[in-house]
């Protein structure tokens, strides 16, 4: 794509934006004569036409409420991590370095809750893991450490270093995040930058899986700064980076051995990396990510975007519903938190020629804090861990541990998105109303994708609207095949749902899906 | 694309193809909004009505763009440069919009009246200034780096490259910049910073603006624009005496002063004194200074330096001032008879750490005890003057000769030149320009323009575009919609180079987006850096806001490397009141008088309890605890309040991209706390807290109190960025008041000291940035490098490589039964457990350390106890730097190595115990 095109597409952009165009609007405003309020009803009124979450948090709620779990007067709990324990205690560790184990946090409500101090002043723990043997794990920034409390007192006292090959030069960008542990027992670790560009000490912008016996292996290059790890169902591992530098907007990406991530930053040391072979060619600036991963066998563009101030501004903590129902609809999805808008994104994933790619739907919002840790039990409720320190978070609170259940109400949403060569198979949580369903004037279907390139983010560029040329209600009253002319490769398909309705007459609770189009599959049907 | 819109393109600076040929005038707008006339843009910026007398109207929309002014007012301009100029102004530079007006004239009466013309100009300046000045690398490194930065770029052409602008596109973007021609014979380093410093001055339309540039900036930037005047930089022999030192700015420890040669300088350059500026960090640094010490009265001298830390003063080869060594602020001096003339000297200072300073004070016959004057001061440097520079000499016939011709040709009727006997007025005009309607492709306009008329160098397109115009020149006298009156601002200034407006320009669409920077490594993405979009700029700033940019270059981002230039009233004046009509829908709302319960509420919801806008956003003079947005103190002054709510509610619609999230998402307020989640309430309060401006109370949460570590009954631990210890540092603090941090980096004990432990307030607030120091005091720091190592002799150099690189593994630690740490480490085959323990005695406090090694290795291993001064001490053990005693126990007997202590460690069954004792 050459830049006279993007600049034809920036235009578009701008002058599909309200604020440049809405002649009525500006009419409307001027014949009111304002008050405060009027202001901001006008404010509002317009933005609901191009409004995409409709649900509040207290719609939200019906289905899945939330636990605030109170915490001790002096405890500063900005948690990074959680693990729930054999004994059912909830290890928490905090970005300040304590790891507290929280007794009766499965309360509701939490009426009787303890914390006891097990471990302090270590560096800012992000990630937490257990085999189960006494020992715990935890990541810190310089190090992999595990802990034990020998003298039961529920103190560690024994703390063992597993691995430290990373270095870290005292950069506070150079944060360490710790996966749980994959099919294999390795801990997987995904290490930011020396800031937003570039690395200046071994493995920065690396993923290294640790093995049981502690040996590092140098697994993806390309990284730039991470918010979360963690496994889908099948235990391939995962992790968000965040918009920057050679990240137009956040994403959700595989982390699949030997492949490069999209930043060159870290490339540098693949000479520490004899196992991955020769540095991956250096991607083109400006260029875009479909066009790039062709020309760039090792690159591996993120499987999910989560487009930007629209979904999400600072992805984070990923958890997998294993609990196979216990959570509600959405067994095996993926639940990616937001730390600056405070809330948690649900994701769906599928594969395209061998490739994952899906889409982001918004989940839950309305958390107390910026969300960091996210953690899925197996009593099927979810631990989120927030803080707002140095990146400012809808939520309001410093920091917060809250608990998000669900109450067995089934709300209707759109349960999965996948590709298809000629557009997209959706299903729902609910039986869908046929006759709206089956209306191609129920959707709204834009297309656009971020610039691919060494500065910082991106604007929406090169967007196209494809027509909607058939709605088909599937077999089983739950699906529907929509056919389109002019699917984008590379693109965010954006879906809006304004009209599609249950049996029941109610509107999706979240009527909108954004799929990343990296692939568009192959074959008929 | 239609004909017309491909030929407005052209004419307005966006090739779509590069069709510019060289000596083409370049485009005069790098953006040309749809409203606004290719040809009538081109009328103005050539100014056709300073010589086509245009109607009253007209007048108004052409504002005629007068060339520069000349004589005293204007730029200092070289004689070889004008000489060369009038000759041919494409040629020097290629797009000026200079005409040639002497084509006509035979070559020898055209030699003549070039020589005239540059004998006038010349005694219209005055005195010449155009003198010699010392080239400074580090003034033209600066200077290159402000050009790129600040926003000259936007107009003119970039010469450093950006990651990922291809040659052919930098080529491209090179041919639409507004062209700067050879400035290297043109003038010198003052003159030309002088002109930066007010360019309104001697170009009043404006197209040049302000930058606000302080002398060192704009004498950095000259330097650089004239850095082909500097060929004397790599030839000593070249060199000239000016006034001012030679410094070399050194970032190392080099407290021994041969260390001096061993560093490379960081910045080397040029000051008038013996400023400890550039400086980038306070501790490990040093500056020598070189020049000469000029003596008009010979005789007996005393020199004296005082500084913190140490000095040492050079005459010739004679060591004349021994200040050495590390120590508050010391005066030492130094006599010797010095003759008249010029004394070569060197001066060097250096500094460990903590404060600093240093003064050079003479007393001698006739001279009472002082500081050395800038004026006795002088140093060799390359000179910097004007290429092709020549003996010029007045003469008053040619002098008053090119008068005559400066008005008779028409150059007067551009270029105002003011000398002895007033302004010079043009005696040429040319036919109105309402009557060249029928006549567009005679006159300036013919293919062979005629002798005696200027020939401007214009594109085929171009002349089309002023033709076309031509045609309907009556339509000019109309008056212009306010709309088009702005899009005719915007154009003429080149206000759309770093601004969009309804989408319209900015970087993206010009191509130059990437040499628009953030400062430092502010986290603010594309609104760090690319200056803010106009698009109902007027519905958005209070009219008086905008004034105060327009006229002041107010910066409100102090983030953003672009600065917002002055244009001067007359060129934007009118824009605040003509943007206020034509983007606000109704008259700015007036404020309510704000009850205190909104006040109130207003500072708690901006504070760390409500919102915490702080994280993100500078209240006044304090930072916030996370990015650099915009100062909250500002807001009211600058804002409507009709948009201020607007914005709250949704600010990705009104800043596209905008990294400020919403707290209102969907008009429903997420804080339900404070004035019962009621958005417009809460938004009303945040506004009512804005509106006390500088006087707002500080919201809380926003002042970083002290979080000291106060260690209770058991030691406590801190693993964090300790100064002195690392980035991997464990700091312990013990309850005996005696603490310590281990580098598990290094493998090393780093820091022991005394009193209280540490202050978290670093590491626990905003993002954790940065080493913190320790708290108390007695801060003894031990040898940097590997405490253990193997070695083939006992006076082997000990090696200088990580802990790490030489096998060193850190295992972890264990706590004992009274919580302390027992620090486990590996070196190769040897595992080391290493437990450190306070002794807290009633007068002396102490530190005892086992350290237990099992294991074999080859050859002898030794541990490093100490570097510095040490002396053994009477009784036994070791005095190091005058201040710690060590006593050391379990090994061989340690070995005064240089500056160094080392034990060679006896294994007995492959197991050796070694325990060392600090009291200090």
């Amino acid at each position: 794509m050459n830049t006279i095109s993007t600049r034809k597409h920036l235009m578009k952009l701008w002058s599909a934006h309200p604020i440049s165009a809405s002649p009525t609007t500006r009419k409307a405003v001027a014949a009111v004569g304002l008050t405060l309020q009027v202001a901001l009803a006008l404010a509002m009124g317009s933005m609901a036409t191009a409004s995409i979450r409709a649900a509040s948090a207290d719609d939200e709620a019906a289905y899945y409420p939330m636990v605030t779990i109170p915490i001790p007067q002096g405890v500063v709990l900005e948690a990074g991590g959680i693990q729930v324990m054999p004994d059912q205690r909830v290890a928490v560790s905090t970005r300040l370095g304590d790891i507290y184990l929280v007794e009766g946090a499965f309360q509701n409500p939490p009426s009787n809750v303890k914390f006891h101090h097990y471990a302090r002043g270590l560096h800012e723990v992000l990630g937490l893991t257990t085999r189960g043997d006494g020992w715990l794990y935890a990541t810190q920034r310089g190090e992999l450490t595990r802990m034990k409390d020998v003298d039961g007192d529920l103190r560690a006292d024994l703390f063992e270093t597993v691995n430290d090959s990373w270095g870290i030069t005292g950069d506070y960008h150079e944060y360490a995040f710790g996966s749980k542990l994959d099919p294999d027992g390795n801990i997987w670790v995904v290490l930011c930058l020396t800031g937003s560009f570039s690395s200046e000490i071994d493995y920065r912008g690396w993923c290294l899986r640790i093995t049981p016996e502690g040996m590092a292996i140098p697994t993806c290059s390309g990284i730039r700064s991470p918010g979360g790890i963690g496994t889908n169902s099948l235990g391939d591992m995962f992790y968000t980076d965040n918009q920057g530098p050679w990240n137009g907007s956040c994403g959700l990406k595989h982390l699949k051995p030997g492949t490069f991530m999209g930043h060159p930053g870290g490339n540098k040391w693949f000479g520490l990396a004899p196992n991955l072979g020769k540095p991956s060619a250096e991607p083109v600036s400006n260029s875009r990510w479909h066009i790039e991963a062709k020309r760039i066998p090792e690159y591996l563009p993120a499987a999910v975007i989560f487009p930007y101030n629209k979904m999400g501004q600072s992805a984070s903590g990923i958890a997998t519903d294993g609990t196979s129902g216990k959570f509600g609809p959405f067994a095996n999805q993926l639940f990616v938190g937001d730390q600056t808008q405070s809330t948690v994104m649900r994701v769906y994933l599928e594969k395209v020629n061998d490739r994952y790619q899906g889409a982001c739907f918004p989940f839950r919002e309305g958390f107390a804090s910026g969300c960091l840790s996210v953690e899925m039990m197996p009593d099927g409720s979810m631990f989120v861990g927030g803080t707002d320190r140095g990146w400012g978070a809808r939520g309001g609170k410093p920091f917060a541990l809250q608990r998000l259940l669900w109450n067995g109400r089934v709300p209707f949403e759109i349960h999965e998105m996948r590709a298809r060569s000629d557009g997209f198979e959706l299903t729902f949580t609910q039986p869908v109303d046929a006759a709206t369903v089956a209306d191609v004037a129920s959707y709204k279907l834009s297309t656009y994708t971020y610039l691919y390139r060494a500065e910082y983010g991106s604007p929406e560029v090169d967007a196209t609207k494809p027509v909607i040329r058939l709605a088909v209600v599937g077999a089983d009253g739950k699906s529907v095949r929509i056919v389109v002319d002019g699917l984008q490769e590379g693109h965010i398909h954006e879906l809006h749902l304004p009209g599609v309705r249950s049996t029941q007459g109610k509107p999706l609770l979240h009527a909108v899906g954004y799929y990343t189009m990296n692939q568009i599959p192959s074959g008929t049907r | 694309m239609a004909a017309t819109q491909i030929l407005r393109n052209l004419v307005a600076g966006i090739c779509l193809v590069s069709a510019r040929l060289m000596a083409d005038i370049h485009p005069p707008t790098l953006v040309l909004p749809r409203t606004v006339d290719a040809g009538e843009q081109l009328l103005s910026a050539l100014a056709c009505a300073d010589c086509h007398q245009a109607s009253p109207g007209a007048q108004v929309r052409l504002m005629p763009r007068t060339g520069p002014r000349l004589g005293a007012d204007g730029p200092r301009l070289t004689s070889q440069f004008l000489r060369q100029w009038l000759q041919n102004p494409q040629a020097i530079k290629p797009g000026t919009s200079m005409p040639d007006s002497l084509h006509g004239l035979p070559v020898v009466e055209r030699a003549d009246a070039i020589e005239d013309l540059t004998h006038f100009l010349m005694a219209a300046q005055g005195a010449n200034t155009n003198s010699a000045v010392a080239a400074d690398p580090f003034k033209i490194a600066q200077g290159r780096k402000l050009y790129h930065e600040i926003g000259c770029v936007a107009c003119h052409s970039p010469v450093d490259d950006r990651d990922g602008v291809s040659a052919s596109e930098a080529a491209r973007l090179r041919q639409m910049s507004v062209p700067l021609g050879d400035l290297s014979r043109k003038m010198s380093v003052p003159a030309l910073a002088q002109f930066l410093r007010d360019p309104l001055k001697s170009r009043p339309n404006g197209r040049m603006p302000s930058f606000n540039l302080t002398p060192r900036d704009a004498e950095a930037i000259a330097m650089y624009l004239l850095r082909a005047q500097a060929i004397g930089l790599e030839d000593p022999s070249k060199a000239q005496k000016f006034p001012g030192v030679r410094y070399q700015y050194f970032e190392a420890n080099l407290r021994d002063e041969a260390d001096f040669d061993k560093v490379v300088p960081t910045i080397s350059g040029v000051l008038d004194d013996f400023r400890l500026k550039p400086r980038s960090r306070e501790d490990e640094v040093g500056y020598r200074f070189t020049g000469f010490i000029r003596v008009t009265e010979p005789g007996e001298y005393t020199l004296y330096t005082r500084s913190d830390d140490g000095s040492r003063l050079r005459i010739g080869s004679q060591l004349v001032v021994d200040n050495w060594g590390e120590h508050g602020t010391a005066e030492k001096s130094g006599g010797l008879v010095l003759a008249a003339g010029d004394h070569a000297f060197q001066l060097t200072w250096y500094n460990g750490g903590g404060e600093s300073s240093l003064e050079v004070l003479w007393q001698g016959p006739g001279i009472a005890k002082q500081r050395l004057p800038k004026s006795a001061l002088f140093q060799m440097s390359a000179p910097m003057e004007p290429l092709g520079g020549e003996n010029f000499t007045l003469d008053a016939t040619r002098t008053s000769r090119g008068r005559e011709r400066f008005a008779s040709v028409g150059c007067a009727s551009c270029h105002e030149v003011r000398d002895s006997t007033g302004l010079v007025a043009s005696r040429w005009t040319g036919k109105p320009l309402n009557d060249l309607k029928g006549q567009a492709d005679q006159g300036c306009l013919a293919t062979s323009v005629k002798a005696g008329l200027p020939k401007y160098a214009l594109s085929p397109e171009q002349r089309l575009a002023l033709q076309e115009t031509l045609r309907r020149v009556e339509q000019l006298s109309q008056l212009l919609e306010p709309a088009q009156q702005i899009d005719h601002t915007l154009a003429r200034l080149n206000c759309l180079a770093c601004h969009s407006r309804d989408s319209m320009g900015g970087p993206e669409i010009t191509g130059k987006s990437p040499w628009f920077a953030v400062v430092g490594d502010a986290d603010l993405g594309d609104e760090g850096r690319i200056p803010p979009h106009l698009t109902q700029v007027g519905g958005k700033l209070n009219s008086n806001w905008l004034t105060n940019v327009l006229q002041r270059g107010v910066k409100t981002r102090p983030y953003m490397a672009t600065k917002m230039p002055v244009f001067g009233n007359a060129n934007v004046g009118a824009l605040p009141a003509l943007l206020e009509k034509v983007d606000a829908t109704q008259p700015a709302p007036v404020d309510p008088t704000f009850s205190n319960r909104d006040v109130k509420a207003g500072w708690k919801l901006v504070g760390a309890e409500g919102l915490s806008c702080i994280a993100c956003h500078t209240f006044g003079r304090h930072k916030s605890l996370g990015i650099p947005a915009m100062d909250l103190t500002q807001m009211h002054q600058r804002l409507r309040s009709d948009w201020f709510q607007k914005y709250l509610v949704d600010p990705a619609a009104l800043r596209p991209g905008t990294r400020m999230p919403t707290f209102w998402p969907e008009g429903r307020a997420v804080n339900r706390d404070i004035l019962n989640g009621e958005t417009a309430a809460q938004i009303q309060a945040i506004w009512a807290f804005l509106s006390r401006g500088a006087k707002a109370d500080v919201p809380a949460g926003l002042i970083r109190a002290s979080k000291e570590i106060v260690v209770g009954k058991e030691p406590v631990i801190y693993r964090n960025f300790i100064e002195g210890a690392g980035s991997r540092a464990i700091g312990v603090g013990y309850p005996e008041r005696t603490h310590l941090a281990f580098d598990a980096n290094d493998l090393r004990l780093a820091l022991i000291w005394q009193g209280s432990f540490i202050d978290m307030a670093r590491h626990s607030t905003d993002r954790g940035v940065g080493f913190e120091p320790p708290l108390g005091d007695h801060i003894y720091k031990l040898p940097v490098g590997p405490s253990f190592a193997v070695l083939n002799l006992p006076d082997a150099p000990w090696p200088t490589e990580s802990a790490k690189a030489m096998g060193g593994k850190f295992l972890g630690y264990t706590l004992d039964a009274k919580r302390r740490p027992v620090f486990h480490y590996r070196l190769g085959d040897v595992l080391i457990e290493d437990l450190p323990e306070p002794k807290a005695a009633e007068f002396e406090v102490s530190l005892q350390r086992t350290i237990t090694l099992k294991g074999s290795h080859p050859g002898t291993l030794y541990f490093r106890a100490a570097v510095g001064d040490i002396k053994p001490r009477p009784g036994g053990g070791w005095l190091v730097d005058g201040e710690v005693k060590l006593s050391i126990r379990g090994g061989a007997t340690p070995q005064l190595v240089g500056k160094e202590l080392r034990v060679p460690i006896l294994f007995r069954e492959n197991q050796a115990v070694l325990i060392e004792e600090f009291v200090w």
